[in-house]
């Protein structure tokens, strides 16, 4: 256990549901995830992967145990501070790419811009604009994209902000093989040069992470 | 880029449901301005009516006073001026008054400033007997009509009366009555002896069913010579001229407040009986009046009280759409609300996407609404658009009330669907695949 993670799970656990049938998303999950490094959340549907995702990331609030970012309690701020605390430190990408659809791809990346205080917003955006073979994009809506240039997108906008880590919920469910390559590529070449990556994916290749959790009915397999 | 921008962007995106949102209020604000504004207009009209409908009976008052004026100046003398204590049995038994009044009585009334005396006409009448003709006659001394200054609207340059009902007699000349001329065969132009003396018939009269047929008119100062009556008369004829049916009676008090040793006789039978129909008609003229008013009035309670509904109605229901509206956007934007939230969005930030956007919404219904319902709300009155009563209609007032109104109504409907965007949850939104 290193002190200098960016992302730390403690004895995580989530329930749904109220009395009588209740369902155990996560259960005593403890995970970590240091600079630089890319690891991956490997389970099957309904696995709690998602779930995990999202109170890592401070958006569900968990039963039990605690989430640390940057060694900050998420769950111990107030929820507005919370949400600026996210929105600085914690990027998220999802299988659907949540654009914004009247947006063109430069503004959808830049969006972020509008809720905090991003230094040099115009320069970083258009660097990742490029960095993601948008650039002949910019002006284009989101429905005038393939959607491999669309999850590429939602990648730059997760990363304008420049957060410690990036959360992604199995960003290549909806991309065709060579997609799916061109995003991990995404991810791995961020997380290398300084970033931190936690993917969730019911794949099955293991090759090339960090380290993969593997999850079973909200429990981790060792 | 800013919340304005995107708030901005959304809306050209999504212009549908913009565009029903604003017409939605701009159909009820235009409902509302349309009523206000018919409401003003028809009190624009009603006073509009009645002005004219009085200015009728007024023109109508008028020219039947000026209608009785003449047909009173065709009936001649209707009122007799006599010295106080000529008693009225001795003159009928005479046939003329055996009491007299200086002469100066009549230039006192002629710039007495009295009101409903006209053709002052000074006479001093004896009953006598024509020697030479050997006739019962009543012989008129007369100057001719003296003008009462209080009417100058009868007056010429001169200060003489335009249309004099009898003129002066010259030295030398008589008039004579019918009756008396036929009796003493004479005709006018013939040359009689009267007194001892000759004068020239310039005029015969028409036949008139009074004393006036055995009358014989000649200058004021011979009749004074021969009865030895020096500056003296003892009758003021003139024309009362009451147009008036309350003033009918007042002329004894008038002339007598300028010249208190005097009596008025009246006769005018005819008269009192024009002046009642006179009354009557403008009775008549006021009661349909007051009908018109009156129906007016009915007329706009009966829109005051369809206003008075329909006005809530139509704004709760504008409401109630924009509430389901917003509501229909929130839904539609759920992916996006929570994306915005995961980087960073506050719940104020999106509230007040959603509460900006129908306050714009209000904004440009209301105007919409204004220009469609002051416009239709006059042309329902039959006012044009932009004439000078159109101007009446525009009311500051109630542009500020619905200028600040129309976007507080909106924000007051799109309260609830904003907070529930503001609370989503993302993470419901998101954890589905
Ligand atoms: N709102 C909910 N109420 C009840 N059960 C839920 C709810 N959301 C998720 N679950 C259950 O929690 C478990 C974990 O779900 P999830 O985190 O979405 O898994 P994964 O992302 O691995 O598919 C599943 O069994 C799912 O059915
Ligand atoms: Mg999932």
């Amino acid at each position: 256990m290193t002190e200098n993670a960016v992302l730390r799970t403690e004895d995580l656990s989530k329930f749904y549901g109220r009395t009588g049938k209740q369902v155990t998303a996560l259960e005593n999950v403890s995970i970590q995830v240091e600079p630089t490094t890319f690891k991956v959340i490997r389970g099957p549907s309904g696995s709690g992967k998602s779930t995990l995702l999202l109170a890592a990331g401070g958006l569900l609030h968990p039963d039990a145990g605690r989430v640390l970012v940057r060694e900050e309690d998420l769950y111990a701020f107030s929820p507005g501070q919370r949400t600026v605390f996210r929105g600085q430190n914690i990027g998220f990408v999802f299988q659907q790419f949540y654009l914004v659809p009247y947006l063109s791809v430069l503004e959808n990346v830049k969006m972020p811009g509008v809720a905090l205080d991003i230094p040099d917003l115009d320069e970083r955006a258009a660097g990742l604009v490029e960095r993601f073979r948008l650039g002949h994009r910019v002006d284009h809506f989101p429905s005038e994209l393939s959607t491999g240039e669309r999850q590429r997108v939602a990648l730059a906008r997760a990363l304008v902000a420049e957060p410690g880590i990036l959360l992604a919920d199995e960003p290549t469910g909806n991309l065709d093989m060579e997609n799916e390559q061109i995003i991990v590529d995404c991810l791995r070449e961020y997380a290398r040069n300084g970033g931190a990556v936690l993917m969730a994916t019911h794949g099955l290749r293991t090759d090339g992470f960090d380290q993969v959790y593997q999850l079973k009915d909200g429990k981790l397999q060792e | 880029m800013s919340i304005w921008s995107i708030i901005r962007k959304e809306i050209a995106h999504n212009r549908g449901n913009f565009v029903i949102g604003l017409l939605c209020i701009a159909v009820a604000l235009g409902l509302v301005v349309g009523s206000v504004t018919l409401l003003a207009a028809h009190d624009i009209n009603t006073e509009q009516v009645v002005d004219a409908k009085e200015r009728e009976t007024r023109e109508a008052m008028e020219a039947l006073e000026d209608d009785y004026r003449m047909m009173m100046r065709d009936m001649g003398y209707n009122v007799l001026v006599l010295s106080a204590d000529q008693s009225i049995d001795e003159l009928r038994m005479h046939g003329a008054p055996n009491t007299y009044m200086p002469v100066d009585y009549v230039e006192a009334l002629s710039t007495g400033g009295i009101e409903n005396l006209n053709h002052l006409f000074p006479v001093l009448q004896q009953r006598v007997t024509w020697p030479e003709k050997e006739r019962e006659i009543i012989l008129c001394g007369t100057m001719g009509q003296v003008p009462n200054f209080e009417k100058p609207q009868f007056l010429n340059d001169e200060g003489m009366y335009r249309n004099p009902i009898r003129e002066a007699i010259p030295a030398g000349a008589v008039e004579l009555g019918h009756d008396i001329a036929r009796a003493a065969g004479v005709a006018e132009g013939d040359v009689v002896t009267l007194f001892d003396e000759e004068f020239t018939v310039q005029r015969v009269h028409v036949r008139r069913g009074n004393e006036d047929d055995v009358t014989v008119w000649c200058d004021l100062a011979k009749v004074q010579e021969w009865f030895d009556l020096d500056g003296q008369i003892n009758g003021i004829l003139a024309l009362e001229c009451v147009c008036h049916f309350e003033e009918f009676g007042l002329v004894e008090q008038e002339v007598q407040e300028i010249l208190p040793a005097t009596q008025v006789m009246e006769f005018g039978t005819i008269m009192r009986a024009r002046l009642e129909a006179r009354a009557r008609a403008e009775q008549m003229h006021e009661t349909a009046l007051d009908q018109e008013i009156a129906y007016r009035g009915q007329l706009g309670e009966q829109r005051q009280g369809l206003v008075r509904i329909l006005v809530p109605v139509v704004l709760l229901g504008a409401a109630v759409w924009i509430f389901f509206l917003i509501l229909g956007n929130v839904k539609d934007r759920q992916g996006e609300i929570a994306v915005m939230r995961t980087v960073g969005f506050g719940e104020g930030k999106i509230m007040g996407i959603f509460l900006i956007k129908a306050a714009l919404m209000g904004v440009a219904g209301a105007v919409i609404g204004y220009l469609l319902g002051i416009t239709v709300g006059a042309a329902w009155e039959g006012i044009v658009f932009w004439s000078p009563e159109f101007g009446q209609l525009i009311n500051p007032a109630l542009i500020g009330l619905i200028m600040i109104g129309a976007p507080a109504l909106a924000i007051i409907a799109g309260w609830i669907p904003a907070m529930k965007a503001a609370q989503l949850d993302p993470a419901v939104i998101l954890r589905e695949e």
